[in-house]
């Protein structure tokens, strides 16, 4: 992150700021859309996010952390979406359809599909503490401190969403078997 | 898949591949048209606001409103002087007339009256053998609605198949059934008109109504018969601190003045208590203040309540657990279980604890503030105190405490207080708080008592129960007078002429 484009920001230059957002705009668009699975709704906390971060700029007092801050800012507005809009009924685009995909072969077809049922499972809170401790790939404190959470929260939260992705994927596990079993 | 390390291991892998590599091209656009039309707010709205880190929270310690605080400081010293100057001089009380303008609905006796506090004089306009309760004046004061009941059980009274709520104009003629018995499955709560005067706000509670009251739903009846009922609000989650943002059974503070076309709501309160500002539909829903994320001394919002002119909201506030003992007479998971009164601006960028009462950092001692109620010229908030003294901290049991309780004027922009009703203290005992123990300026402060401002804002008008007449006190010299009549609970000053 430029430092100067940061300061300049924080001064209410615009263009400095449109420079950050564009720069941050596709991270911060990935880590909505993993915690909403919806791109409309990623959109808006994205849009709300940065909108916020304007207005609350200058409260920046370090531009190093800029990045984790904007983060903060999105997971923020994911919980307001998920709260105000959780009865809406999320029609999930095909993956591979719009989106382009890292292609790992470490993670089995079968096992992203698992995955992906075990996650849309999930509360809100629970998919964010997953999306910034193994996709942001920051320590439990770290976590704690992205999520406003005390350490012990996020500790506990992790490992009861770890424990339901968990019982997601070996119930899918077993009714994958059962329906295989079951005679025609 | 089903062993553990391998969840962990490819979590990491699958959300990566999972996540899209890149924005849609029109995300950015929006966000421009707005930023580029307005500026960062100054940095101390902004530390307010918008606070970076959770880390860096605590550079509120030094914030400008914190800083304030001495200045409250003082200003609370002199308030006390003042309450103290003015306890002196209430000695010749209880006999100052008049007690006040315009009109007094009430219920005695299972009847609904009007009084005029000025003259005394009083008439039943709605009688029978129904046990009617709790009217209220419509905001234009032509109307008044109440409840209707068979019966005076508490536990009957307001049972879904019976209990039914009308409107009768203010001479008690032209009596209209609006919610009738048997409408919903729900308890019939607190209920309260629309600023415009045009429908009835209902809380549909639960069955059974369990503590803390007011779980269900918020319903929403027209009064002259044109739209069909309909429910405003989902149900809310029952769970510690799951409040509809009601004010001892009024929900009208919810309501922003002058129109009455957006409602505060607490969407879910088991989880952050995030306080929203929605359409009555619940559409086009906007955060006023998240606690949790914006790094507030608090995690858990009760009761709202719009200041007259929509610029505050005053809220009843759960802060930050600062007590070593456990629930139920401690904190809960992270919040202390009671509540102080704040007051944040209606954009949700200024926060402030209205009052200076203590911490709650004695075990042995908790304070609890509510009843909340803006005096209609947005310039102080009447609120009710207590202060439970543990006589045995060990036990905390309910037979060990003693209570005392006052009713207070807090003045919004400084933080003074002024003594409505003296202290009475009494050790708890059930079923309905403790024994009177006298106030010590002669004004009985009473467990559930209520209270609400007089039109000009010059008097409180307070209950102190059943079969007891009400008090009109001047908040400025003083100054008592008991109201002949005996009333019932929740009399209702009329408003409007």
């Amino acid at each position: 992150m430029d430092r100067a484009l940061v300061e300049r920001a924080r001064d209410g230059d615009h263009d400095a700021f449109a420079e950050l957002a564009k720069a941050s705009s596709d991270h911060l668009y990935a880590v909505a859309n993993l915690i909403l699975h919806d791109p409309e709704r990623s959109k808006d906390a994205v849009q709300e996010a940065l909108i916020a971060a304007w207005r609350g700029i200058r409260a920046l007092r370090e531009p190093d952390a800029l990045n984790a801050w904007l983060q903060r800012l999105v997971i923020r507005a994911c919980y307001r979406l998920a709260r105000t809009d959780r009865h809406r009924i999320v029609e999930r685009r095909l993956a591979g359809a719009n989106e382009p995909r890292i292609e790992d072969g470490s993670v089995s077809l079968a096992d992203r599909d698992q995955l992906e049922r075990g996650f849309r499972r999930l509360p809100a809170e629970q998919r964010a503490i997953l999306v910034v401790h193994y996709y942001l790939g920051l320590p439990l404190s770290e976590t704690a401190d992205m999520l406003g959470i005390p350490a012990g929260t996020a500790k506990s939260r992790l490992n009861r969403a770890n424990a339901a992705m968990r019982a997601a994927v070996e119930a899918d596990a077993r009714e994958a078997i059962v329906a295989k079993e079951r005679p025609a | 898949m089903s062993e553990r390390t391998d969840l962990d291991r490819v979590l990491g892998t699958w959300l990566r591949a999972e996540a899209p590599s890149s924005a849609p091209d029109d995300l950015l656009g929006p966000v421009f048209d707005v930023t580029s039309a307005s500026r960062p707010l100054p940095t101390w709205q902004a530390l307010l606001s918008v606070s970076p880190m959770r880390s860096q929270s605590t550079v509120l310690v030094g914030s400008p409103i914190l800083r304030l605080t001495r200045v409250a400081f003082v200003a609370l010293i002199l308030g006390l002087l003042a309450v103290v100057g003015s306890v002196l001089a209430g000695s010749s009380r209880d006999t100052t007339p008049p007690a006040g303008i315009g009109l007094i609905a009430y219920e005695s006796g299972g009847d609904i009256h009007i009084g005029e506090p000025a003259t005394g004089e009083t008439r039943a306009i709605v009688t029978g053998p129904a046990f009617e309760a709790r009217p209220i004046f419509s905001p234009d004061g032509t109307h008044i609605a109440f409840y209707r009941s068979p019966t005076r059980l508490p536990e009957e009274a307001w049972a879904p198949a019976t209990a039914s709520i009308l409107v009768v104009e203010s001479d008690g003629s032209d009596e209209r059934v609006i919610v009738p018995a048997g409408f919903s499955s729900r308890l019939l709560g607190g209920f309260s008109w629309t600023p415009d005067g045009g429908a009835l706000v209902v809380q549909l509670d639960f069955l059974p109504n369990t503590y803390p009251c007011c779980d269900g739903e918020l319903g929403l009846f027209d009064v002259f018969g044109v739209a069909q009922p309909r429910v405003l609000t989902p149900p809310l989650p029952k769970a510690p601190g799951a409040y509809h943002p009601q004010i001892g059974g009024e929900v009208a503070p919810m309501f922003r003045p002058p129109t009455g076309d957006r409602i505060l709501n607490i969407p879910d309160a088991s989880a952050t208590s995030t306080l929203v500002e929605m359409n009555i539909d619940g559409s086009n829903v906007i955060e006023v203040i998240d606690p949790v994320q914006g790094d507030l001394p608090f995690e858990i919002i009760a009761g709202v309540a719009w200041s007259p002119d929509a610029t505050w909201i005053a809220l009843l506030a759960y802060e930050r657990c600062r007590q070593p003992e456990p629930e139920p007479y401690g904190c809960m998971e992270t919040w202390s279980p009671n509540p102080r009164v704040y007051v944040i601006s209606g954009d949700g960028q200024e926060v402030r604890r209205l009052t200076r009462a203590p911490d709650d950092v004695d075990p042995g001692r908790h304070i609890n503030e509510r009843a909340i109620a803006w005096s209609p010229d947005g310039s102080r908030i009447l609120i009710d105190r207590t202060t439970a003294e543990y006589l045995d901290v060990a036990a905390l049991a309910t037979e060990t405490f003693t209570i005392t309780g006052q009713t207070l004027v807090v003045d919004v922009a400084s933080g003074a207080e002024r003594a409505v009703t003296g202290i009475t203290t009494g050790k708890w005992g059930p079923p309905y708080g403790p024994p009177r123990a006298g106030g010590d300026n002669g004004i009985e402060w009473v467990p559930s008592s209520t209270s609400s401002w007089s039109p000009d804002g010059r008097s409180v008008l307070v209950s102190e129960g059943p079969g007891t007449r009400p008090l009109v006190i001047d908040v400025e010299t003083g100054a008592v007078t008991r109201l002949p009549w005996e009333t019932d609970w929740h009399p209702s000053w009329r408003l409007a002429d």
